[in-house]
């Protein structure tokens, strides 16, 4: 099960705060530079880490098939809604074919490092992402898209949930860059829905 | 030069340590930082005991500096560190940031000009990483 939570901050009110104590004024967008966010994320594919490691200019800290054992694959890989029916039980039965031919891998004898080879995206994992508030509004412009991949896309409303949460005005504005721009920059891959998704990402986190 | 840390994430030596424990058991990060949060001698054992040279574990926090200093000075770390973020507030005063691993790392390359503020800055927020730095690491 998908579990997303803040475990450390230093949002941007916090700096400000800091800095009006002091008498010094900074602009939110500097702010915004030097504010941090990390999140504690489990039960995510390995697919989707994949994506989420290419934003560079972030911190990650994932749990590695090299030291911890993959178990009961069956039930704890992640399913795209789109495999049902038939296609399901055809899943399944592979998941369980992968656990049945990685537990005989190991038992004879081959690491966890090299058992791991034949491990699917499909996996289940854990990972710390560390970003600052700056890098957090690209992620957000980037992956609460329409065109972005589901669960990428899931995981990055929730995060954006938690960041409104803790700093609602620094945020006011993140969303997918239809939301932050005012206009789609998909060119000829835009969904067309940017009313839609404005309404949503005005509201999300708020309510 | 004058340097004052203004604020920072909240522990990070135990986001620090339970990063460490996220790598190698099958718990939850989250879980991890609720059971170490109650084993405050274990957190400074796992962090006593990493290499301070791989420390990646050390970069899910953030401090952040106002400094007194030249535009030359601050415009020498920032090309030798990029890992530090800058703003100007005006003539001579500096909000800087950065996380663990880049304090470290400065440290241990010798630091410069901000080496003995930067390093007694952080003795209270991870004392186990201070002590390390001060003992040479």
């Amino acid at each position: 099960m998908v579990e997303v939570k803040l475990i450390g901050y230093l949002a941007p009110r916090e700096i400000r705060a800091a800095l009006e104590s002091r008498g010094i004024h900074a602009p939110l967008e500097e702010l915004m530079k030097h504010a941090s966010f990390t999140f504690s994320i489990s039960g995510v594919s390995r697919a989707l880490t994949h994506q989420l490691v290419r934003h560079r200019m972030a911190s990650y800290t994932q749990q590695s098939q090299r030291y911890v054992k993959v178990e009961d694959l069956a039930e704890t890989a992640v399913k795209p809604k789109t495999v049902d029916g038939d296609a399901e039980s055809l899943f399944k039965g592979v998941m369980e074919h992968i656990q049945d031919a990685y537990g005989r891998l190991l038992s004879a004898g081959v690491p966890e490092e090299d058992a791991r080879f034949i491990l699917p995206n499909a996996a289940p994992t854990s990972i710390i992402v560390t970003m600052t508030a700056k890098h957090l509004l690209h992620f957000f412009g980037l992956r609460c898209c329409n065109r972005a991949q589901w669960e990428i896309r899931e995981l990055a409303d929730r995060m954006l949930k938690l960041v409104r949460s803790v700093d609602p005005e620094a945020f006011r504005k993140a969303g997918p860059n239809c939301y932050q721009l005012g206009y789609c920059p998909e060119g000829s891959f835009s969904c067309g829905r940017m009313e839609e998704m404005r309404e949503k990402y005005a509201r999300l986190g708020y309510e | 030069m004058k340097l004052e840390l203004i604020a920072h994430t909240e522990n990070p030596e135990l986001i620090a340590a339970s990063a460490i424990l996220t790598t190698c058991t099958g718990k939850t990060p989250a879980r991890l930082v609720e059971e170490l949060r109650r084993r405050p001698g274990k957190v400074e054992r796992l962090l006593a005991g990493i290499p301070l040279t791989h420390g990646s574990v050390l970069e899910h926090n953030r401090l952040v500096w106002l400094v007194e200093a030249d535009e030359s000075e601050i415009l020498h770390l920032i090309l030798k560190h990029r890992f530090f973020e800058a703003t100007q507030l005006r003539e001579g005063l500096w909000l800087l940031s950065a996380n663990l691993r880049t304090v470290v790392e400065f440290i241990l390359e010798g630091g410069g000009w901000l080496r003995g503020a930067l390093l007694e800055s952080i003795r209270g927020v991870a004392p186990t990483i201070w002590r390390r730095l001060r003992g040479g690491g």
